[in-house]
């Protein structure tokens, strides 16, 4: 019997994933559910716990991400899928650097939960083979560039051309290069019109704490 | 002095002359003000551009040192302005900017000279308002953004909510056919079991949305699990809204929990809650067996702290005669610690 913390600040998450475990209970059982992230250590010491369903965005403001890197070093046991209904994907290659088992898209996965539960208990690494390609504008964001994508994603975090350059470790013609490209392709006429597209298509989380 | 000797000593004051008036014109033509003074405070000589400066910023003739210092440091208002963000360079009433630089310097005679140089700053000025323009949109741009990040967050949820919601009523659904297929009587073998298992979820959905009429809290998740630890949290007092202090009494209650079991031995922990206009504090003793001495910050304890501090809260610890934490959360606007 595999049991699962369930980690999602939304109660009709929780039932829903609790309904998954429970018309599989042959498998799995509810070891825990909690709402924030920075109590699943905590879960996790006090509760047998083999896998986790950890949300990225959980109750106050608290990152599911680095909560799991922080669990998996301490339980390198305990199997952990993260789930979430943002875009990013840098969060993908984040899960798979801290050595975590799985990632699932709530809204749009090929897969279904339990399957790669089904999985990840079997002891595979399942991470989607293909990443939600987010309408942007009049562009798809599989049309950008990896450059663009770098610069797009670095967009969201300083805004300006300076401090892009700088957190990219590139020109600054470079970026405004890359801005100019990215508008057309898109659609847009201002960076900023830009980056609130960019922030209302789910490409990147908000600022989480990790206080785990 | 013979006549000879007068002439060589005219001739020379007529070269001093002649070389001081060069010394002069050429001042002159200096686009930077430029002016000596003497060590009693009384000018030697001062170009064009420092003239017209000294009448813009004081209305008068540059005469004293001491007048011209007390000018830069402190103009009349109505004539310039010094501005401390752009390195305490005076901004006048037309706009233009100077900076005016002091410095002493020593004659070949090996007396003290006061120079005062003023700096045309007008282009570097422009390109610093420029630049804080520029810095003004972009944060404009950043709060902006950060708006639309906080509202996508809700959105998600909402969308995460309803599809959870559709997933749960689809089994509903499933049920419901099953039933149907059952009263009908055509069901198949193994159905009847499929539709008990359905029935037990359903009803157990329907007992937990009856009984659950708040939203699930951190606080909650964290007394839960310490009573599966074997320790029993009493709560005296209300909990005060906000998300700020529900953090802190959830870090300070995890942190007091780990120390009464690791630590006291104790089986009841008491967090008595009160709340003042502007404070809200909480009290955590447990019932284990008191410290030995005086505890020390450490570990978790000095991790609690600094969290605490990040979000404005304060923190004291008594080890005697019991232990004790109390922690002082503000009561701030959410927003502001987010």
């Amino acid at each position: 019997m595999i049991n699962v913390l369930i980690v999602d600040d939304e109660r009709m998450i929780q039932k829903a994933y609790q309904a998954f475990i429970a018309a599989n209970e042959d498998r799995f059982r509810v070891a825990e559910t909690i709402v924030s992230s920075a109590d699943a250590l905590f879960a996790c010491r006090a509760n047998d716990v083999d896998m986790i369903l950890m949300d990225i965005y959980t109750a106050g403001f608290e990152n599911g991400m680095s909560a799991a890197a922080k669990i998996k070093k301490e339980f390198p046991s305990i199997k952990i899928i993260i789930t979430t209904s943002y875009n990013d994907i840098r969060q993908i290659e984040l899960a798979k650097e801290y050595g975590l088992d799985g990632f699932w898209f709530k809204d749009q996965d090929d897969m279904e939960l339990i399957e790669v539960m089904d999985m990840v208990a079997e002891g595979e690494k399942v991470f989607p083979k293909e990443v939600p390609d987010v309408i942007l504008g009049q562009a798809r964001f599989s049309e950008l560039t990896p450059a663009e994508v770098n610069v797009l994603y670095a967009l969201l975090e300083v805004t300006g051309n300076r401090q892009i350059a700088q957190r990219l470790n590139i020109e600054e013609s470079t970026v405004k290069t890359h801005m100019k490209r990215i508008c057309e392709k898109v659609g847009v006429n201002t960076k900023t019109e830009l980056a609130i597209l960019a922030a209302n298509s789910k490409l990147a989380l908000p600022k989480l704490n990790d206080s785990l | 002095m013979g006549v000879e000797e007068r002439r060589t000593m005219q001739g020379k004051h007529r070269s001093k002359n002649r070389g001081n008036s060069i010394i002069k014109q050429a001042m002159d033509y200096l686009p930077d003000g430029i002016a000596f003074f003497s060590a009693d405070d009384l000018l030697i000589l001062s170009n064009h551009s420092m003239n017209d400066l000294v009448q813009k910023l004081m209305g008068t003739d540059l005469q004293l040192l001491s007048e011209l210092k007390e000018a830069i440091v402190h103009p009349d208002e109505s004539r310039a302005v010094v501005m401390e963000d752009f390195g305490n360079a005076l901004k006048f009433a037309d706009g233009n900017v100077w900076r005016f630089t002091i410095s002493v310097i020593t004659d070949e005679e090996g007396h003290p000279i006061t120079q005062i140089v003023a700096y045309d700053l007008n282009e570097q000025y422009h390109l610093y308002e420029e630049l804080q323009n520029r810095n003004k949109e972009l944060l404009k741009m950043q709060e902006r953004l950060n708006r639309v990040r906080l509202r996508v967050a809700d959105s998600v949820r909402e969308q995460e909510i309803l599809a959870a919601k559709m997933q749960v009523h689809n089994k509903m659904g499933s049920c419901m056919l099953l039933l149907r297929h059952y009263m009908k009587g055509d069901h198949a073998r193994g159905e009847k079991e499929q539709l008990l298992k359905y029935f037990r979820l359903m009803t157990g959905e329907l007992k937990q949305e009856i009984g659950q009429t708040d939203e699930p809290s951190a606080l909650d998740d964290i007394i839960r699990i310490a009573e599966k630890l074997g320790l029993k949290v009493e709560i005296k007092g209300s909990i005060p809204v906000g998300s700020v202090i529900e953090t802190c009494l959830a870090l300070a209650l995890k942190e007091c929990i780990t120390n009464t079991l690791r630590h006291a031995k104790g089986t009841i922990l008491t967090v008595t809650i009160t709340e003042g206009i502007d404070v809200a504090e909480a009290e955590f003793a447990d019932n284990g067996t008191p410290p030995d001495s005086e505890i020390i910050l450490g570990g978790g304890l000095s991790s609690l702290q600094e969290r605490l501090i990040k979000t404005g809260a304060s923190m004291e610890i008594i080890s005697k005669p019991e232990f004790r934490l109390i922690i002082r959360i503000p009561k701030v606007a959410e927003t502001d610690k987010i």
